[in-house]
């Protein structure tokens, strides 16, 4: 039964960010691992898959982008939703490719995040 | 003084046209002038003197004529004498007469018988003595023309003392008079008888017979000789004259019916025997009267005979001429002339004298009409005149070869020279006829002159290429100077800046098209002004053109204000000293810089935009990451106190606490409140952030084509039910208007932008009319969208408070507000401004005027915008 829950993987390096989301995410009764950068995320990753991932761009190291991509050739089943503080943020060509579209990104700061839940229950659906 | 008109009259008329004449031909004219003027005189005065000896001739002629004249009347008398002598030697009258007087006593032989009856035989036997008579002198009428003759018997030795002459016979021309006694020695009661001369027929020698003739009574034999009885004879049968005194035929003049009548009586002597001694002596016994008229006809046969016009005169009165019918009475005047008819005669008068003694009888006239002479004289003149013309032109043409040949050839060939001159032979020379005379000298001086002009004119003309060729060189230049002039001018006045020229004292000197047209003034009426009466926008920089003037240094001006219209205009400024040539002045040059102005100060809002839009972008990530950190967390704390979440009771339930309790206590403590002013505070630091992010360069989504009607009707919509926010305004008490063209295509634009927009300004609007306090006015708002042009116009007007000038220019400028803090962010129409000029290249304007409302004009291009 707990087994067939959906998993969400938040990558975010602000902590205050992170931590609401997880526990927003965990209220919805999703499965929520959570990870400061794009390496940990990695590691997070080749131990267990995930359905969604909920990233932001902007992380130490390695980028939410480059991350996508990575997660994408490991899980090439995953979906992602990105959020992000950058105002200016464009969806690049490679990320549209693997399926990502304009109503997957969000912009911070995010007032409700009923619509992050509402956006990965449809990516789930599918 | 006054004789120079008259001299240059003369000069005129005469000399000047003389002029066009050759001096040969002045010459020859001048002596044909003298000439005929010689002619002419000549022959007006040899005129005068033949018509003055012609008059002279005339006159001596017609005297000698008049005495011939005379001459002829007195002949005519001397015939009437003859008549009158020749009785005496009649025989018949001579018998007849002395029968009478002899052997018929006749009434008076026997005294004692005077004063008796004449018996009828004696009455018959004078009758047939007077018939006997009558017809003798009838043929000497006939014979001799005269007018009348008779015979009046008288009584010898006075045997009848008192008888005065009787027993008349009494022929004229018309009729035949007979006289008898009534009684014996009594010429008293003298019985007259009378036969017209057409009836007279005398009786043959047989009828004097007794038997037959005296067998009638005395009077009816005169009615069978066809006589009649009348009471008197007529004046000429009337013997008057002194007949006893005459022993020689007298004549003397009388008049009848106003013609001269010469009467000539003459006593005729016969034998007649002395009653006392019986001898016979020759004695007068009868009286003979011949009268001869001098009428018209004699005149004429005395006229064709002398062949001249005559007349008579009695006693210096013109009685009679050959001339005219009528006889008309004038005195002779002493100047020899008189008028006849319509003609003036020249006369002559010579006296007729019928006896030696005593004044003139007549005065013979002879006449000869002045027009003849007139006529005359004429004719001669004529042909003196001819002749003198003939000698005259003979002679001028003599003169005119002569002057030919002494003056005029030579001439000719000078003229000829110059004339070669003139026309540009130099190389002639003139044939010299003779070397010694003025003319030669003349000719050789002209030789002279003509190598003389020959030379200079070569020099001439080298002088002459050259100013050619400047002239060329400078029409060149002229031609050059104007085009550059054109071109200058064109320059000047193709210039969109104004430009005035101004001298020293300040007045106009150059004023372009431009001037003419900001100014109004046309050039020529700005000309010669002082610069700030034509151009009142300067008076402001007058002392610094002035300035600029003395010291010679340009000086410049920028976005100087001026008001046009209600508008503000900024116009930049610039006075250049002339210094080049010595030409005092300035020269100004006006450029309208408003629209720079308003481009600049539109791109200094923009740049403020992007800058703003700018820092955004950069802190964006920063800021939202903290505000996304607040809302969020505000959330889960919601969310966590909620009594909906199943976690939530059981997390309570293991600490063993209620959760109603939890969310009681935090209700009293207004936790809830609180909580919801930190969701408030962050969410409107976010909305900051995200329209400060509105002014960043990103990237835009594509424009679509939208129906702006359906647009604006949905933003109203969407406004009505935004009015519950803050309860700042009410939408459903404002009266909307709209006012959409239909004929609209579809606008490329970001519908939602663009929404954003209007309801900005319908929000702007309501708040604005909320503020004023006018119970009358019903708030409106007019939404007008039309084409224009390639734009499309979207109009939000209201009826609002308006707004001050210095505020509506800022109305745009990012966080420019006049709401209360908290109300508005004012960055609303920066915002919508950006969104319209630079994600649209539209353009966005405000008008507004206090009290009476505010617009705001957006237009959008219809061709859509290009990126």
């Amino acid at each position: 039964m707990m087994e067939t829950w959906p998993k969400v993987l938040i990558i975010d390096d602000d902590d205050i960010i992170r931590v609401n989301l997880v526990a927003f995410f965990e209220d919805e009764n999703f499965i929520v691992r959570s990870a400061i950068s794009a390496e940990t995320g990695l590691q997070l990753l080749c131990g267990e898959p995930f359905d969604v991932g909920v990233i932001d761009i902007r992380l130490p190291g390695m980028d939410g982008n480059r991350f996508i991509i990575k997660a994408h050739e490991i899980h090439p089943r995953m979906k992602f939703i990105i959020h992000t503080g950058s105002a200016d943020y464009f969806l690049p060509e490679t990320l549209a490719a693997i399926g990502l579209l304009p109503r997957h990104v969000f912009l911070k700061p995010l007032k409700d995040m009923r619509l992050l839940i509402q956006a990965v229950r449809e990516l789930i659906a599918l | 003084m006054e004789n120079h008109p008259a001299k240059s009259g003369f000069l005129k008329t005469f000399v000047l046209p003389l002029n066009r004449f050759g001096v040969g031909n002045k010459i020859l004219f001048m002596v044909l002038l003298i000439f005929l003027c010689y002619a002419v005189g000549l022959s007006l005065v040899i005129g005068v003197t033949s018509f003055n000896n012609l008059a002279l001739v005339t006159k001596n002629n017609l005297e000698r004529m008049a005495g011939q004249l005379s001459a002829r009347i007195v002949k005519i008398n001397s015939q009437s004498v003859q008549v009158a002598l020749s009785m005496e030697t009649n025989y018949i009258i001579v018998q007849q007469l002395q029968r009478l007087v002899n052997y018929g006593p006749y009434y008076a032989g026997d005294p004692s018988q005077l004063g008796r009856p004449i018996e009828d035989s004696e009455i018959i036997y004078a009758f047939q003595t007077q018939m006997e008579i009558s017809k003798q002198l009838h043929s000497l009428q006939s014979l001799n023309n005269l007018n009348c003759i008779g015979m009046f018997l008288i009584s010898p030795f006075n045997m009848v003392p008192e008888a005065g002459p009787a027993l008349a016979i009494f022929l004229d021309q018309k009729a035949l008079y007979v006289t008898r006694y009534a009684w014996k020695g009594n010429t008293q009661d003298l019985k007259t008888y009378r036969i017209e001369c057409g009836k007279l027929q005398f009786p043959g020698p047989d009828y004097f017979d007794i038997s037959s003739v005296y067998a009638l009574p005395p009077e009816e034999f005169y009615a069978d000789n066809r006589f009649e009885m009348v009471a008197g004879a007529p004046e000429s049968a009337v013997l008057t004259e002194p007949w006893e005194s005459s022993k020689e035929p007298c004549s003397k003049i009388v008049f009848r019916n106003d013609l001269p009548v010469i009467r000539t009586w003459y006593p005729v002597n016969v034998l007649v025997a002395n009653p006392e001694t019986f001898v016979d002596a020759p004695t007068p016994s009868a009286v003979v009267v011949v009268e001869k008229v001098l009428d018209g006809e004699v005149l004429k046969t005395l006229q064709n005979d002398l062949g001249v016009d005559v007349g008579l005169a009695f006693q210096d009165t013109l009685l009679i001429t050959s001339i005219t019918k009528e006889k008309s009475p004038q005195a002779l005047s002493k100047n020899q002339t008189l008028a006849l008819g319509e003609r003036n005669y020249y006369y002559q008068a010579k006296p007729v004298r019928f006896s030696e003694k005593g004044r003139p009888d007549l005065t013979a006239v002879t006449m000869s009409p002045i027009s003849e002479l007139t006529a005359l004289t004429k004719t001669l003149f004529f042909q003196i005149g001819m002749l003198t013309g003939i000698a005259v032109l003979v002679t001028a043409l003599l003169i005119y070869f002569t002057i030919h040949r002494i003056v005029k050839i030579p001439l000719q060939g000078l003229m000829n020279g110059v004339r070669s001159i003139a026309e540009g032979d130099m190389e002639y020379r003139v044939h010299i006829h003779s070397p010694e005379d003025e003319l030669g000298t003349l000719s050789s001086a002209f030789n002279q002159m003509g190598a003389e002009i020959s030379r200079k004119s070569v020099e001439l003309e080298d002088v002459n290429r050259h100013l050619r060729a400047s002239i060329v060189e400078l029409r060149a230049k002229e031609s050059d100077l104007s085009k550059t002039k054109n071109y200058l001018n064109n320059i000047i006045n193709s210039m969109p800046s104004v430009l005035v020229g101004v001298d020293s004292a300040g007045l106009v000197t150059e004023w372009n098209a431009a001037a003419e047209k900001v100014t109004g003034i046309p050039a020529e009426n700005a000309r010669g002004k002082a610069l700030d009466l034509v151009y009142p926008g300067l008076i402001s920089q007058l002392e610094e053109v002035y300035k600029t003037i003395q010291e010679k240094k340009p000086y410049k001006a920028e976005k100087l204000m001026s008001w046009v219209n209600d508008e503000t205009r900024y116009s930049d400024i610039m006075v250049y000293p002339l210094v080049t040539n010595g030409l005092e002045g300035a020269v100004l040059r006006i450029d309208d810089v408003t629209s720079r102005v308003r481009i600049e100060e539109m791109m200094i809002q923009t740049e403020k935009m992007m800058s703003v839009g700018g820092l955004a972008a950069g802190m964006a990530h920063e800021i939202n990451n903290p505000i996304g950190g607040i809302l969020q967390s505000v959330q889960n704390i919601f969310r966590r106190i909620s009594p909906d979440l199943q976690q939530n009771i059981l997390a309570a339930k293991e600490i063993g606490m209620d959760l109603g309790s939890v969310r009681l206590y935090l209700q009293k403590r207004e936790i809830f409140a609180f909580l919801e002013g930190i969701r408030d505070a962050g969410q409107r630091a976010a909305h900051i952030v995200s329209n400060m992010l509105n002014f960043s360069r990103r990237s835009h989504p594509h424009c679509e084509p939208t129906r702006l009607d359906l647009l604006l009707n949905n933003t109203l919509e969407l406004a009505a039910h935004d009015y519950d926010l803050k309860k700042k305004y009410d939408f459903r008490h404002i009266k909307i208007v709209r006012e959409f063209a239909n004929d609209l295509p579809e606008v490329p634009c970001m519908p939602t932008e663009i929404e954003q927009v209007i309801l900005n300004l319908l929000k702007n609007a309501a708040q604005a009319m909320m503020e004023q306090n006018d119970p009358l006015k019903t708030p409106q708002i007019i939404l007008r969208l039309r084409a224009e042009g390639k734009s499309a116009i979207i109009e939000v007007e209201d009826n609002g408070p308006g707004m001050e000038e210095k505020i509506r220019k800022r109305v745009f400028e990012p966080f420019f507000t006049t709401k209360e803090v908290g109300v508005g962010t004012g960055l609303g129409l920066s915002v919508a401004y950006f969104i319209i000029n630079n994600n649209h290249q539209g353009t966005m304007a405000v008008d507004s005027t206090p009290a009476v409302g505010t617009r705001f004009t957006i237009t959008l291009p219809l061709s859509g915008r290009a990126s």
